[in-house]
């Protein structure tokens, strides 16, 4: 109770409670849970999605996952205040890292463009993609920079966030991966809507954005035209493109329609997925494995699983005392939620095929491992606020 | 302040609360559109996906074989495959368009725009060095599978870049060279286009077997672009060319000579087969295509895969009864099980045709044996073309009883243009089934017709006699004449020289002409023209060289219908009173014309009396047009009597046409002279058309030969032991002048061959059947020295309009 009443009195407002509470009680039964849970159970779906096709990949993603629940729970051990402390280095530290993957003649032995992309630095044992760390810092530096007393309500103010963020995007744009890219935007956008940002303001943007969509069009490169040409052509019932730039999509959606209500089973879906050619099937486009082997059903669980992940760290957002922690959970609940739709949208072939993997169950270890770091902050902002209901009751 | 921050606590949990709303709204609606997916359209996507699980090749059709009349085969299909390589990996440029393409893709567009070529190639390298190991791969397990040496598909390889490089070489050489004639600066512009042959695949291993095929087609699928399977199915013509021994002591004397004489003859059933062709045009598959509009499949469609289609002859007209359907190899790719469903072959043709037969005719035509070529003794010194010139020709043999045609020759084939000289070539058109498909002018052998149908239709009577006064007007004596009616002849008569009126046998065997002007003056113009073409004239007959559609559908090709005049042009003579014209075309000039085939079927309709048997190529009445004729022209027995007696003479009496030719020398021979075997028939000299002559073959004419003749003759054989006519024999030799002394000969050899091959001197034709002939020596025919009043008639009608 005394909380309460020293936030309520205190002059410098939510901030202060911060350093107040760093220090605080932790308990061992709260709402951090639920996206632990929810990522154990997409990490499953992976690896059991993963190995219909390619067995070897589903226990190295396996070892990853594990590797990630360790980060996880080393992630626990940091007290907001350190967290809060380290937002900066880390935002400089993924510029950098950014910056270096671009780098021409970096020795190929330690950045390995592939398909033209330039994302990876190899680590001996596996390649390490700093786009993965960058959305975490994004995320961080922006809850520490919209902290109350930030000028959000006004329109530089309201400007600054995205201004923030525009550097790694930037950078990530021209490895380049749009889709990994533009995921952050909403997350972004989640994040100063939370944070208190003016709803004009947003809707301004939002409005704009939409508006000025179609303008973009004429400035993208022409693989990226052709994908939206053949989004539209694919929605159409327009089959011009499935044979070259709308292939992966088509057969993507011919995938996840054979699964019918209850999914094709291992075996037989194991020999579609690899006869039918769909690329990246392991990867981006794992939603349609898990479509055709568990049908409708295992599509819907899997958004199930991924509402519940992204509904738990709003919760711990929601649950949070301080301004940094809700900014935190909202973010990396944007970024996930971001995502999912994202993958699944072009799975399905509502959305343009970018190369947006499917949190959680696409296999990569960076990714992974990322995920759970995020999953570990999570857990960390939910435990670190003390019991008692009464706090939510003084909200509600 | 504290409240403003309560109250900025209470607004962030409740945006927190939108924001999940907003992500269970998208999350609803991609859940929507996967129900779409999965529910409604599943089935037809899980069809869709599952048919990726089949892999399936179509198998060629399997043609039906052509068989003659004895069951030797004319035509068949050898199934097959070949494996064929991509050009691009022939020549080295698909290691390096893969490399490229990948290199290019590792460093990025942007900076490989930059690059140097040197720089280019050393980035390139590892690239090529890494594909050019894949395509050794590949080719390792062509070698392998097919068992062919790698070495030897090398050489292969090497043969066919160096051979297409030349072509393009040349090709673009006379690109150039056209460019350069238009004048501007068009030739240095020049950009060469790859030519077709290096857009294609091109076989390395022949004729590989169908496991073989596939293992070859998996491997394509692998590494796209380089192997490919093409359908090397081979249509086998076993008797495409033959060895024809003739007995040297059967020719006439100028060429006779002691043993056998073998002529090689190429192309034997070349012009009633036709040919096949492995390339399909368009209006092949837009006719019947393989894959429906409707997205079904036609297995006997055409398409999708190189395929073979009927392009002349018999394979084109009956390409439906012969194609047959394709059959598919199946795979199921989860389970590497195997099916096979068979092609479900053609229906095999059997011609009437007798393949030994048709050998020995093709052997007469040819002019190597000497038969059908400008010879001295054919012209006296009076022709026009030079001595040796080679000589078109047809030739059929018919059976009266059957209308059954038992060879069908013709000079040259399009086997045969390979010995010709491109001059040749433009003036003797090889290829061209002259027996049926080329028409000529009858001259005198319609004669015995155009008297048997004015006595058919009442118009004359069976005996009737007609005086020759030399010529058909009394008031214009150089206008309608009788041959003999001229200077060279005394302007003779023949009622002068037989002492009387002429009846039909003499005026038969002697040729006259008075006398069937004034038939065909009292049959009348209408009734004459009808009746020609009741004995086939003007008219295709269906015999199966157009398949087996009805006269509609058979169009214009494998059989012409010759020429008669139609009932407009009829009215235009009426109008214009013209007399001529209806009288001579009563000795088968004026605006008439018909095939070989044509002349020997209406022989064989007047032997059998008007019976309406039309003569047939196919053996099968099934594959036979439904609107063939049937029924009798009724002929009497008489008028077929006299008409028949009247060809008798003219072979066998001193005085007729037929009978014997005359040598520079003075001496003269008979025409025929085959033991046991009795010939009636009629010579025809009719007037041709100018010849032509390119001279340097450059496509253009260079000189025209004018005032030749088209030599005739048309008869009916049968053994002497039975008077009954059993073949009815028709000879024509372009351009060769008289009828006797040219295609007379060349109808006795084809008498020598219906020996030879058992159809006549009592032998059963299915038993004996040889095709190398060895003919019993003879010590030569009897010389035959006419009587001063018997000068052999000349029979060349010249009606001199």
């Amino acid at each position: 109770m005394s909380n309460i009443t020293a936030e309520r009195l205190s002059p410098l407002g939510e901030g202060v409670s911060i350093t107040r509470h760093g220090s605080g009680g932790f308990t061992l039964l709260h709402v951090g849970w639920v996206p632990v849970l929810a990522a154990v159970l997409m990490s499953g779906i992976g690896v059991l999605a993963i190995g219909t096709t390619e067995p070897s990949l589903a226990k190295r993603q396996l070892v990853f996952g594990v590797f990630g629940m360790l980060m996880a729970a080393a992630m626990c051990f940091p007290s907001a205040r350190q967290i809060a402390r380290a937002a900066w280095p880390l935002y400089a530290i993924s510029l950098a890292l950014l910056v270096f993957v671009l780098i021409p003649g970096t020795p190929e032995w330690l950045v390995r463009p592939k398909n033209g992309a330039r994302r990876w630095i190899s680590l001996g044992l596996f390649e390490f993609q700093p786009s993965e760390i960058a959305k975490l810092a994004v995320v961080l530096a922006l809850a520490q920079w919209m902290r109350p007393g930030s000028e959000l309500r006004r329109l530089g103010g309201f400007v600054m966030p995205f201004l923030l963020a525009a550097p790694p995007m930037l950078l990530i744009l021209i490895e380049p991966d749009l889709g990994t890219s533009l995921m952050l935007g909403p997350a972004v956008l989640a994040m100063v809507l939370a944070a208190g940002a003016r709803k004009r303001h947003v809707a301004m943007l939002v409005v704009g954005l939409l508006a000025l969509a179609p303008l973009s069009y004429p400035f993208l490169k022409s693989h990226q035209r052709e994908r939206v040409d053949a989004l539209f052509a694919q929605l159409k019932g327009d089959d011009r493109y499935t044979r070259d730039i709308g292939f992966q999509a088509d057969r993507a959606m011919t995938l996840a329609g054979s699964g019918g209500f209850a999914g094709a089973g291992l075996e037989h879906a194991r020999a579609l997925v690899r006869h039918n050619g769909l690329p990246e099937e392991h990867n981006d486009m794992i939603f349609a494995v898990v479509c055709c082997r568990w049908g409708f059903l295992g599509g819907l669980a899997t958004w199930l699983v991924g509402l519940l992940y992204a509904f738990g760290a709003l919760l711990v957002a929601l649950m949070a005392r301080d301004p940094l922690s809700r900014l935190v959970a909202t973010g990396i609940a944007g970024t996930f939620a971001a995502q999912l739709v994202i993958n699944t949208g072009m799975t399905v072939g509502v959305l343009p095929v970018t190369g947006v993997t499917l949190p959680f169950v696409s296999y990569g270890g960076s990714s992974l491992v990322a995920l759970w770091i995020g999953t570990g902050l999570l857990f960390n902002l939910a435990m670190r606020r003390p019991r008692g209901n009464e706090r939510l009751g003084a909200v509600a | 302040m504290a409240l403003s921050a309560n109250a900025a606590a209470l607004r962030a949990r409740r945006r927190i609360g939108f924001l999940a709303a907003v992500a269970l709204l998208a999350v609803g609606v991609l859940a929507l559109r996967l129900w779409a997916l999965t529910i409604w359209q599943g089935e037809a996507f899980r069809e869709e996906a599952e048919a990726r699980l089949d892999r399936s090749i179509w198998l060629p059709t399997i043609r039906g074989s052509i068989l003659d009349r004895k069951g030797r085969v004319l035509a068949q299909d050898v199934p097959a495959w070949d494996v064929a390589l991509d050009y691009s990996v022939l020549n080295g440029s698909w290691v390096r368009e893969r490399a490229t393409r990948e290199a290019r893709r590792d460093v990025g567009r942007a900076v490989w725009s930059k690059l140097t070529a040197e720089s280019r190639e050393r980035v390139l390298q590892p690239f090529m060095d890494a594909w050019q190991r894949r395509l050794d791969g590949v080719l390792d397990e062509v070698a392998r599978q097919c068992d062919v040496p790698r070495a030897t598909i090398e050489e292969r390889m090497r043969e066919i870049t160096t051979r297409v490089e030349r072509r393009a070489e040349s090709t673009w050489a006379r690109q150039r060279e056209q460019l350069a004639k238009r004048g501007d600066d068009a030739a240095e512009k020049f950009k060469p286009e790859p030519i077709r042959e290096q857009r294609m695949s091109h076989v390395v291993v022949h004729q590989v077997p169908d496991a073989v095929a596939f293992a070859m087609r998996k491997i394509g699928d692998a590494t796209p672009g380089t192997v490919e399977v093409l359908d090397g199915t081979r249509r086998v013509q076993p008797w495409r060319g033959a060895d024809v021994r003739l007995d040297g002591n059967t020719l006439p004397t100028p060429l006779r000579k002691n043993g056998d004489i073998t002529v090689r003859v190429e192309g034997v059933l070349d012009q009633v087969l036709g040919s096949v062709r492995d390339e399909l045009w368009a209006e092949d598959v837009a006719r019947r295509p393989f894959t429906r509009p409707d997205g079904t499949v036609d297995p006997g469609g055409y398409g999708p895969t190189p395929d073979a289609i009927g392009s002349r002859g018999i394979e084109q007209a009956y390409e439906g009864w012969l194609r047959g359907e394709r059959g598919q190899l199946r795979e199921r790719l989860d389970t590497n099980e195997m099916e096979r469903e068979d092609p479900k072959p053609g229906r095999d043709l059997k011609l009437t045709i007798d393949a030994a037969l048709q050998a020995r005719v093709q052997a007469v035509l040819n002019p190597r044996l000497g038969l059908t070529k400008v010879q001295p003794w054919q012209h006296g010194g009076k022709s026009s073309l030079p001595d040796g010139t080679s000589l078109a020709s047809a030739a059929v043999v018919i059976d009266v009883e059957t209308g059954e045609v038992l060879a069908m020759g013709s000079w040259p084939t399009a086997a045969d243009a390979a010995d010709l000289s491109p001059s040749e070539q433009s003036r003797l058109a090889p290829g061209l089934n002259r027996a049926a498909e080329a028409v000529y002018p009858p001259g005198s052998i319609v004669k015995p017709l155009v008297y048997a149908g004015a006595v058919t239709k009442g118009k004359f009577s069976s005996t009737g006699s007609v005086d020759c006064n030399g010529h058909f007007f009394p008031e214009l004596k150089d206008k309608a004449r009788c041959w003999i009616w001229r200077p060279e002849h005394g302007m003779n008569t023949h009622t002068a020289v037989i002492g009387g009126p002429l009846p039909v046998e003499a005026a038969v065997s002697r040729s006259c002409n008075i006398y069937f002007y004034t038939v065909a003056n009292r049959f009348g113009l209408r009734n004459l023209v009808s009746w020609y073409h009741d004995m086939g004239l003007g008219q295709r007959l269906g015999t199966g060289l157009q398949g087996p559609g009805t006269e509609q559908e058979r169009g214009e090709a494998g059989e012409a219908a010759g020429i008669l005049p139609s009932d407009d042009d009829m009215a235009k003579l009426e109008q214009r009173h013209d007399a001529f014209t209806p009288i001579i075309l009563g000795i088968g000039q004026g605006p008439m014309a018909w095939t070989p085939l044509q002349a020997a079927n209406a022989y064989a309709t007047l032997a059998r009396g008007g019976e309406l048997r039309d003569a047939r190529v196919v053996m099968d009445d099934a594959a036979l047009p439904a609107d063939r004729r049937s029924g009798s022209l009724n002929i009497p027995e008489e008028a077929r009597r006299r008409a028949l007696e009247g060809l008798r003479q003219a072979v066998e009496e001193p005085h007729g046409t037929g009978h014997h030719v005359k040598y520079g020398d003075g001496t003269s021979e008979v025409v025929f002279d085959v033991p046991g075997v009795q010939v009636r028939g009629k010579t025809g000299t009719a007037q041709a058309p100018p010849l032509a002559y390119d001279d340097n073959g450059d496509g253009t004419r260079d000189h025209v030969v004018r005032g030749l003749d088209h030599s005739w003759f048309v008869g009916l054989v049968n053994d002497r032991s039975d008077d009954t006519p059993k073949y009815a024999v028709a000879v024509l030799v372009e351009y060769g002048g008289s009828g006797g002394k040219t295609a007379g000969p060349v109808a006795e050899q084809l008498v020598h061959a219906l020996v030879e091959e058992g159809y006549l001197n009592d032998r059963n034709p299915d038993e004996t059947g040889k095709t190398k002939g060895t003919g019993k020596k003879k010590a030569g025919r009897p010389r035959y020295a006419p009587e001063p009043d018997e000068t052999p008639a000349p029979d060349r009608e010249l009606p001199e309009a």
